[in-house]
């Protein structure tokens, strides 16, 4: 087993898991919790997870890979979600995609070569009444997006 | 029971028991990919929608368990129109590739769509891309894009190998089967998932391209892997076995085998003996038999015989061969010891015990014990042994004592150790060659059907002993297995008035073993509700 | 109109989300009350019967009425479990009761919690609100700290365990068997129904899933008492002594598109659709063509339609839609239809969770050939064929995602035809990327 928890990480995990009068459950908080000490999924985390819930390894997988906020591979530093259904769409997610695509030199689905950025997109986020909208790392949410503010931010993340 | 109306017809089916098997019991077939009735309901194909009064809109039949008043029907327009829309959603991103496909001629999505093809194809939207021919585990390839996400194999390795290899990743129409990373398909049980794939996505490597389906032919038999009797269909082309699939049997394999199993098949056509030999060389088989008949002729002294009866031939062979000493060796010692040794056993199918018919050699009342047959080889007064169908000499120091008796007589369909130091060798018919039976570890009598015919001078067992008692004595034998049977059945009151040909598909629980010991856990869910329905 | 304020009173008081502040205007007095041996479960259970409130998640079904399905006497235990997976596309409303106000909720929970006897309750949140989830792990914390909940709350003895549990993105966990699935550590597959979830819920218990605007109403209809919240709104009795009407209480707005003030709203049920759009969001921006009023599962309303359509579950029906979950998204006449299909296509095709046969392989189906209608390759035959399958689709699926894709397919199409015929020339029509027609167009009729 090339992968567990820090002692902190475990402690938290000791706490979730007798939230659950089954074990299973506390699958995808574990699953959280191992993707927020590395950033992503790899195998060994999968297997490290299941195990500690007594589960087969392939049931980390199936329910992982089912959920889009869990990287099954490696992302950049930032991950850079635009969401683009009706609403965002409608006030200008694509202007911002595109202006993404432009300012870093990369596709949707692409990293950056210094591993930086990641840019996806995003399927409903809720931010109907402020977009275009975009997430950073599955947390910050920012809205009300122009190209402008979009550069501001770029320059923020460190 | 309760009583429901399918299709404009009242008719009855046990109350609780899911449409699907409900309406089979009537002639409808309802058609399904989903659903299998040893696994747990999914309801996620949408190929057996029916419309059932009284619900909100079209209802599946796996998930519609008959009660009272119930009213079905299978056969509307609008029926049919949903179930040309799966399939047609079905094949919508499936490659189409039959002609490559191992599945094709047992295809669902191929049978269905004789009944449910769209025939129209509006299907122009590009498909999308999985993976092909993926190499999952010993027994098994996966193609991704022919499955059509049914996930049968998931809950087989979920519910009934408790193995969990197959699980299903991703989401919507990009979902796949997939295993994760080194942990392969690879469980005792894994080649079900091919029999229960219902279209080519799950293949099997040792049968895959090696023979169109279409071509064989299928004879219902039992398997010889081990003493559990596995309900098989042998299938089989030009006197070639080609596969073993299991043949549900709720009382001893539910709708399951072992791969240990399955590819037991392959020790069927290795090292077959074709001809009669006397002293290692090959002999008109009609010489040999009337000299080995000469062996019997004349009086010997007592301990003179000895027969060696065997676990891995039919209780016809044992049946006919115990007669044939009590006939003509008088006074002769019957033994069944064989050295097969102890192999895997589990809690579910597997037994330790190699052999098919252990069960039936004991039942018949052979000695079993290594020790005395030893004993006897090893007599000076003990002149003739007879052996059927047993390597006895794999083992060293029966294969030494065996050496030392005069004549030793073999029947057997393979060559080995015990053949090549017999006087005499007998070819005899294996079980894909003749009709029989096997009594399985619970005491089943289970019979096995002939696929084809014996090579060379091979015949049954009680065949070549028919022949050979009418050297001594013309009007001995029998005439088939119905005959041999019959004497069975007049050493065994309790057999009552039973017949061969009528002892039934799913075996027979001989009574003085009880009830048949309890199948095994996780046979197949419906099996409790289903029980008097698969039979 | 004049209505109480009974969601968004406290919106945007400083440190509402702190405990001693919702405390300071009488947060969670009733629960103390109740809890105290003030009233019984039933008693509460019928308060919330009597309010007329309606789940505010989409479908819309009485609340006491769904709590009152939980099987009396039955010795597992019972869960309360509050659907926070907000994802419906044109819906952001949970959200803010998560930002602004998480005790009115919190205290929701107990009330409902003990009207069930439910002595687990977990908040199902999605993933993505990975703030809001701060925001309220810290309310529900502070509330552990005062004692109002765990083996004792307000020292009744009345034991309640809240937890906040974290989706991971996935919008068909917001379907209520889904998020069962889900939250027992599954691939969020909807299950078969029959069994319901209240029998075989949460861990094959009797469970009770609740919207969170639902659950954050019950503390002011237990205080104010169910009367007073059927006031507000619009219930109107037949002839035959059944309601016609049956849309009582306020409800949480949410409006994105061609508008002038996107935002937020709580309203009275009954008022005009026109008339929230100009009051509350500041009217059209631009000149109105239709507006999806539910969400984006809901078929579409024309301009004729959003002007004479009421905010009543009936009025909606009547109108051939839905009151969903109160996202409405108004589109102005530049805006192409087509485009805007497609969008929501991808977004169902995106969302399918690949269990039924129909929806898994419909929506990316009818996706792509949205898609080859955008580009101008579609023909009179497309447009039956999606008809097509999508009645091949919808009711056809476990749960409701494909009829939610099929259902405004169908509307736009039948509303719209001439927008979509338009489109089936060489190169379709250009659109920005906004999806507002490059050359600008005459108003489109309504319904053919």
């Amino acid at each position: 087993m090339g992968y567990s928890f820090s002692p902190e990480t475990k402690e938290k995990f000791d706490v979730l898991v007798t939230r659950y009068p089954e074990k299973k459950a506390a699958l995808i908080p574990t699953l959280w919790l191992a993707q927020e000490e590395l950033g992503w999924l790899p195998p060994e985390a999968l297997a490290y997870c299941a195990e500690l819930l007594d589960l087969a390894p392939s049931k980390a997988l199936s329910v992982a890979s089912f959920y889009t906020m869990f990287n099954l591979k490696p992302v950049g530093r930032y991950k850079i979600e635009v969401c683009r259904t009706l609403s965002c769409a409608l006030c200008g997610a694509f202007e911002i995609l595109d202006h993404l695509e432009n300012r870093l030199g990369i596709r949707v689905g692409e990293t950056t070569p210094d591993g930086k950025f990641t840019l996806m997109t995003q399927e409903c986020l809720a931010s109907c009444g402020t977009g275009p909208m975009m997430q950073v790392n599955g947390k910050r949410y920012f809205e009300s997006l122009t190209p402008q503010r979009v550069d501001e931010i770029l320059n923020s993340l460190a | 029971m309760a009583t429901f109306s399918l299709n404009g017809k009242q008719v009855e089916a046990p109350d609780g028991l899911n449409l699907i098997e409900a309406a089979k019991l009537h002639g409808v077939d309802i058609p399904h990919y989903c659903y299998h009735p040893g696994l747990s309901v999914a309801g996620n194909c949408r190929m057996c929608l029916c419309e059932v009064e009284g619900a909100r809109g079209p209802q599946i039949a796996c998930g519609q368990q008959v009660r009272d008043g119930l009213v079905v029907r299978t056969d509307t327009p609008a029926v049919e129109k949903m179930r040309r829309g799966v399939q047609e959603f079905l094949l919508l991103n499936h490659p189409i590739d039959c002609p490559i496909c191992d599945q094709a001629g047992e295809c669902r999505l191929q049978d269905y769509y004789m009944e449910y093809g769209q025939y129209d194809n509006r299907s122009d939207v590009p498909k999308i891309q999985k993976e092909k021919a993926l190499d999952i585990g010993p027994m098994v390839v996966l193609d991704q894009e022919r499955c059509i996400l049914c996930t049968r194999c998931v809950r087989f390795c979920e519910e009934i190998s408790d193995s969990h290899e197959l699980v299903v990743t991703g989401r919507g129409d990009t979902s796949v089967i997939e295993t994760f990373p080194g942990k392969d398909l690879d469980n005792p049980y894994s080649g079900n998932v091919v029999d229960i794939c219902p279209v080519g996505a799950l293949t099997s490597k040792d049968f895959r391209f090696k023979m169109r389906v279409w071509f064989m032919k299928t004879a219902k038999s039992i398997c010889t892997g081990c003493s559990r009797g596995c309900n098989i269909y042998m299938d089989h082309k030009d006197a070639m076995v080609y596969r073993y699939r299991p043949r549900e049997n709720a009382c001893v394999n539910g709708y399951w085998m072992s791969d240990a199993g399955r590819l037991s098949y392959k020790s069927l056509h290795e090292n077959r003996l074709p001809h009669v030999r006397v002293r290692g060389v090959e002999a008109p088989i009609g010489d040999a038999l009337r000299e080995v008949a000469g062996l019997l002729e004349g009086s010997r002294p007592p301990g003179a015989f000895a027969v060696v009866g065997s676990a891995f031939s039919s209780l016809e062979a044992n049946a006919a061969l115990w007669h044939f000493a009590e006939a003509f060796m008088p006074g002769a010692s019957r033994f069944a010891w064989d050295p097969t040794p102890a192999g895997v056993e589990d809690s579910f199918l597997l037994r330790g015990d190699k052999s098919p018919n252990r069960t039936g050699v004991q039942y018949l009342g052979y000695e079993m014990s290594r020790e005395a047959l030893l004993a006897t080889l090893r007599s000076p007064s003990l002149e003739v042994v007879w052996v059927m169908g047993n390597d006895l000499a794999q083992d060293p120091e029966v294969a030494d004592a065996l050496r030392g008796v005069s004549s030793v007589v073999y029947f057997g369909a393979h060559d080995n150790a015990t053949a090549r130091l017999a006087s005499y060798v007998f070819p005899v018919a294996t079980h894909a060659e003749q009709l029989g039976s096997f009594v399985n570890f619970q005491g089943r009598v289970q019979r096995f059907f002939k696929a084809f015919e014996a090579p060379g001078d091979a015949v049954a067992e009680y065949e070549l002993l028919s022949r050979i008692g009418q050297w001594l004595t013309p009007q001995f034998g029998w005439s088939d297995v119905e005959d041999v049977w019959a004497l069975l059945r007049s050493w065994r009151t309790e057999l009552g008035d039973t017949s061969w040909y009528s002892l039934g598909d799913a075996g027979y629980q001989i009574p003085s073993f009880g009830e048949a010991q309890a199948a095994p856990k996780g046979l197949g869910r419906v099996e409790a509700l289903a029980g008097s329905v698969l039979r | 109109m004049s209505f109480p304020k009974i969601l968004s009173a406290n919106w945007g008081v400083p440190d509402n989300h702190h405990i001693n502040v919702a405390m300071s205007r009488g947060q969670y007095d009733v629960a103390r009350e109740v809890l105290g041996g003030a009233r019984t479960p039933d008693d509460i259970t019928a308060e919330v019967k009597k309010s007329g409130l309606r789940g505010r998640g989409g479908a819309g079904f009485p609340a006491g009425m769904k709590w009152g399905f939980l099987p009396k006497n039955d010795p597992r235990p019972r869960y309360l479990v509050i659907n926070a997976d907000e994802s419906e596309p044109g819906t952001y409303k949970d959200r803010r009761i998560l930002e602004n106000d998480p005790h009115m909720l919190i205290e929701g929970c107990i009330l409902a919690s003990y009207a069930i006897q439910a002595h687990a309750c977990y908040i199902y949140v999605r993933g993505e609100f990975w703030h809001q989830q701060s925001i309220l792990r810290q309310a529900v914390q502070e509330a552990y700290h005062k004692g109002f909940l765990g083996k004792n709350c307000f020292g009744s003895g009345y034991h309640l365990d809240i937890t906040v549990h974290s989706g991971a993105g996935a919008y068909i966990c917001g379907e209520e068997t889904a998020l069962l699935t889900s939250l027992e550590g599954e691939r969020g597959y909807p299950r078969l129904k029959p069994p319901f979830p209240a029998t075989h819920g949460l861990f094959q218990c009797p469970t009770v899933v609740n919207n969170v605007e639902t659950i954050a109403n019950v503390p002011w209809i237990v205080r104010h008492g169910g009367d007073a919240y059927s006031q507000i709104g619009k219930y109107v009795v037949g002839p035959d002594g059944r309601p016609q009407v049956d849309s009582r209480g306020t409800r949480l707005m949410c409006a994105s598109g061609a508008i002038n003030k996107p935002g937020v709203h709580e309203i009275p049920l009954g008022i005009g659709l026109m008339e929230y759009i100009d009051e509350y969001c500041g009217g059209v921006k631009g000149e109105l063509k239709a507006a999806i009023p539910g969400g984006s599962s809901c078929p579409i309303l024309t301009a004729d339609e959003v002007r004479s359509v009421e905010m009543t579950y009936e009025s909606m029906a009547k109108h051939g839609t839905m009151f969903g979950s109160g996202g409405l998204i108004v589109l102005e006449q530049q805006t192409s239809l087509v485009w805007v299909l497609h969008n929501l296509l991808r977004f169902y095709s995106h969302e399918s969770c690949g269990q039924c046969t129909p929806c898994r392989e419909g929506t990316d189906w009818l996706y792509k050939i949205l898609g080859r209608m955008l580009q101008g390759k579609g023909t009179e035959d497309d447009l039956r064929e999606v008809l097509d399958i999508a009645d091949n689709m919808e009711g056809r699926t476990i749960c409701a995602l494909a009829a939610a894709a099929t259902m405004p397919t169908r509307s736009y199409i039948q509303k719209f035809r001439e927008e979509f015929v338009s489109y089936f020339v060489k190169g379709g029509r250009p659109v920005d990327r906004r999806g507002r027609y490059l050359h600008p167009v005459a108003p489109v009729g309504a319904a053919v």
